[in-house]
């Protein structure tokens, strides 16, 4: 029988490198973060579960995101009906995409921390106040001085800003 | 990407939870038949997680939260919303209405302009900035002391308290008012600054102005030349050109009057390095007395303040009556510390590490001996595991962290991971992180808690103060960057924590194959400071104000 701490270790080391990976996908499939939080805390149990069963050597990432993609289906089944989370076959549909451009979209998520610091002061007000955590848009406009419209409408042209910004980006990297 | 502005429009209210039902039906339809569709919609969730989280200030010297004593309400909103109220306000200190023609210029982007080289005694009316920080445009506002500012064109100014200044760009600044002396080496040519009166172009020189509050301002040219323009409209010919040793006073109509040039008003580069000498040494005597004070704080369970007193491979605790806790030094290198003459251990290598053992200390206190090798009788046996468990710990310690090379640098890290151990770790993305192991049988996986990104490039290589503590009676996980709570999170259940060996700097075996095993921390350690309670926000303050270093 193996080590169990050695186990343990490697374990924890191999799902704190697939994290943000992980989360990263469970936010295309799932309407809200607080739906990603319950449903990586499940991944996360199933995987150490089953840890047993992985080979050490293949890809964790890989297999973590079979795993995750089922306990969406499962957690839309269960618990969700009600809570907008898309049908099995969108679910399935963009979890494969995901997966196929795993790499491009840990690259593109790297490179968000260069595209934030070009925001506008202003802009990284709004974005600092929406996505701190807890915190409601309403909050998030009151402190910005917006209404709740114009702060909406802010955050979606700063999305945008940032995806041409990451796309700039990434072109750099090619080059 | 333009045509895809409807379709992002769908994404964002997905995003924000505020689609219809017919306008979901939309989404959905979407996504299921077009794959171009998919990949954009991917992309725009993939940037929304990485947003999520990176809410409070991510190392912003702008975005600092203010000082309790300006805004003490502050302490008492929800954690998240105080942060952003005091993003803002830090903000809105430094923009301040555009009124005035000299803040007619529109902002440009806030890619830094200058380097904060260093503060000596510096009282800021606006946000606090420590030296080293990174100055987008802005305005800052100084009641004393002295600045140095490394315009990235290659100017220095070196201002005086009190001043109203603004960094438009790397080759453009603003004097509301106060005294300054601009050193432009030749590279640097061209540098311009503004008063109300008058456009001062430099033309590879040494000069100070001083700009009285809605007053006159007088220039001074110790050495090359200085161009004198109108404030505004368009770049005309020179209403006058100063040369070395002249001096001119330009009243509020503009009009120039010669006046005998006087060097000594303004203070010169090696006064100012002087003074930063001065003051790092009062600093670092401040925080030895302050030493000598904490010492004597009962929750402490270790302090170490590495310094070397001859001893190469021990690290000694400072408490006298709790002798247990000292770390035994692997490896590292006896380097300087925060201030010259303060000493401090650096990690380069993979074994490098200080291994100790943490626990509550022992009942009986003074001279009990602390490990004799004897066989453990059960009943010493328990009661070394009762030790071992803890309600509540604080780290806090001073760190330079000199590059983030790994996916993980590790700060403290328990031996094996065993139950309610923690540690505490740097990722590399630049965020703090907790890791608590194996909560209970019915949840084995770690549980964690993270940080938005603190540490940037800005950051390395400087003397940073990182904290965390935990508590297990009010569930609470707090982590604090620069004597500021940047996370909180809530533990999952109310175990005590687990004490045991424990390493600094380093976890894991050296040999390791595996280059994820090896999270060795690169850079040094100066002060670490373990406490068997949780320390609350403003003592975490006070401890990140009296280390400060000066630079």
């Amino acid at each position: 029988m193996e080590n169990p701490d050695k186990k343990y270790e490697d374990f924890v080391r191999l799902f704190l490198q697939a994290e943000p990976g992980l989360r990263g996908l469970l936010r295309v499939l799932l309407p809200s973060v607080t739906d990603v939080d319950e449903v990586l805390q499940e991944t996360s149990l199933v995987l150490w579960k089953k840890f047993d069963r992985f080979e050490m050597g293949t890809s964790f990432s890989a297999w973590a995101s079979v795993i995750a993609r089922f306990e969406v289906l499962k957690y839309r089944r269960e618990r969700a009906r009600d809570r907008h989370v898309f049908s099995d076959e969108v679910v399935e549909l963009l979890g494969a995409q995901v997966v196929e451009s795993g790499e491009a979209l840990a690259r593109e998520r790297r490179a968000l921390q260069t595209c934030l610091t070009k925001l506008r002061d202003t802009e990284r007000a709004l974005v600092t106040a929406v996505y701190t955590r807890g915190a409601a848009m309403k909050e998030a406009a009151e402190v910005t001085g917006r209404s709740v419209a114009a702060a909406y409408k802010a955050l979606s042209r700063i999305r945008m800003a940032l995806l041409q910004c990451i796309e700039r980006e990434m072109r750099k990297e090619v080059a | 990407m333009s045509e895809w502005e409807s379709f992002a429009e769908l994404c964002a209210a997905h995003c924000d939870g505020r689609l219809t039902e017919d306008q979901r039906g939309l989404l959905e339809q979407r996504l299921k038949s077009d794959e171009a569709a998919r990949a954009f919609f991917i992309r725009y969730m993939n940037l929304e997680s990485a947003l999520d989280g990176c809410g409070s200030p991510t190392g912003q010297e702008w975005a600092q939260v203010p000082q309790p004593a300006v805004l003490p309400a502050l302490r008492w909103l929800p954690w998240a919303l105080a942060a952003s109220l005091a993003a803002l306000l830090a903000f809105v200190f430094l923009s301040g209405p555009a009124r005035d023609p000299l803040r007619a210029a529109p902002r440009p982007d806030s890619a830094g302009v200058a380097l904060l080289a260093s503060a000596v005694g510096a009282v800021w009316e606006t946000a606090e900035l420590g030296a080293g920080a990174s100055l987008p445009p802005g305005r800052i506002k100084l009641r004393a002391g002295l600045v140095r500012l490394e315009f990235y064109s290659g100017a220095t100014v070196l201002l005086e308290g009190p001043a109203d200044f603004e960094l438009r760009s790397i080759d453009l600044a603003v004097c509301h008012s106060g005294k300054l002396r601009a050193i432009v080496p030749a590279p640097a040519a061209g540098f311009t600054i503004l008063t109300a009166q008058a456009r001062l172009v430099d033309l590879g020189t040494e000069f100070g102005i001083e700009v009285a509050e809605n007053g006159p301002a007088e220039v001074h040219v110790f050495d090359g030349r200085v161009e004198v323009h109108p404030p505004t409209g368009p770049v005309t010919p020179a209403k006058a050109d100063l040369t070395a040793g002249r001096a001119a006073r330009i009243d509020q109509a503009g009009q120039i009057l010669d006046i005998p040039a006087d060097p000594t008003r303004f203070i010169s580069a090696p006064e100012a390095a002087a003074q930063a000498e001065a003051d790092a040494t009062l600093q670092f005597a401040r925080w030895r007395e302050a030493r000598e004070l904490w010492k004597d704080d009962p929750r402490l369970l270790a302090y170490f303040d590495f310094e070397r007193n001859g001893k190469a491979r021990r690290l000694n605790s400072l408490l006298r009556d709790k002798p247990e806790m000292s770390g035994t030094i692997i490896g590292c290198r006896w380097v300087e510390g925060r201030w010259q003459g303060k000493d401090a251990l650096e990690f380069k290598h993979p074994g490098d590490r200080i291994r100790l053992t943490l626990r509550q200390p022992v009942a009986g206190g003074a001279g009990t001996p602390a490990a004799v090798p004897r066989p453990d009788s059960k009943a010493e046996k328990a009661e070394r595991a009762e030790q071992q468990h803890l309600p509540a710990l604080t780290f806090a310690a001073w760190v330079r962290v000199d590059s983030i090379d790994q996916p993980i640098l590790s700060l403290l890290s328990a031996d094996g991971e065993r139950r309610g151990s923690p540690t505490w770790q740097i990722t590399g993305e630049g965020k703090l992180q907790c890791v608590l192991h194996r909560l209970d049988r019915k949840y084995p996986a770690p549980w964690v808690s993270t940080t938005p990104p603190v540490i940037d490039s800005m950051q390395i290589g400087r003397w940073l103060h990182v904290a965390l503590s935990l508590d297990t009676r009010s569930g609470r996980v707090c982590h604090y960057f620069n004597g500021r709570l940047v996370e909180m999170a809530t533990l999952p259940d109310r175990r005590p924590l687990r004490g045991g060996a424990v390493e600094l700097g380093n976890w894991g075996r050296p040999a390791a194959k595996d280059a994820h095993l090896i999270r060795r921390f690169n850079g040094r350690m100066d002060e670490v400071m373990i406490f068997g309670a949780a320390l609350d926000e403003p003592s975490i303050q006070q401890l990140y104000h009296v280390g400060r270093p000066a630079s």
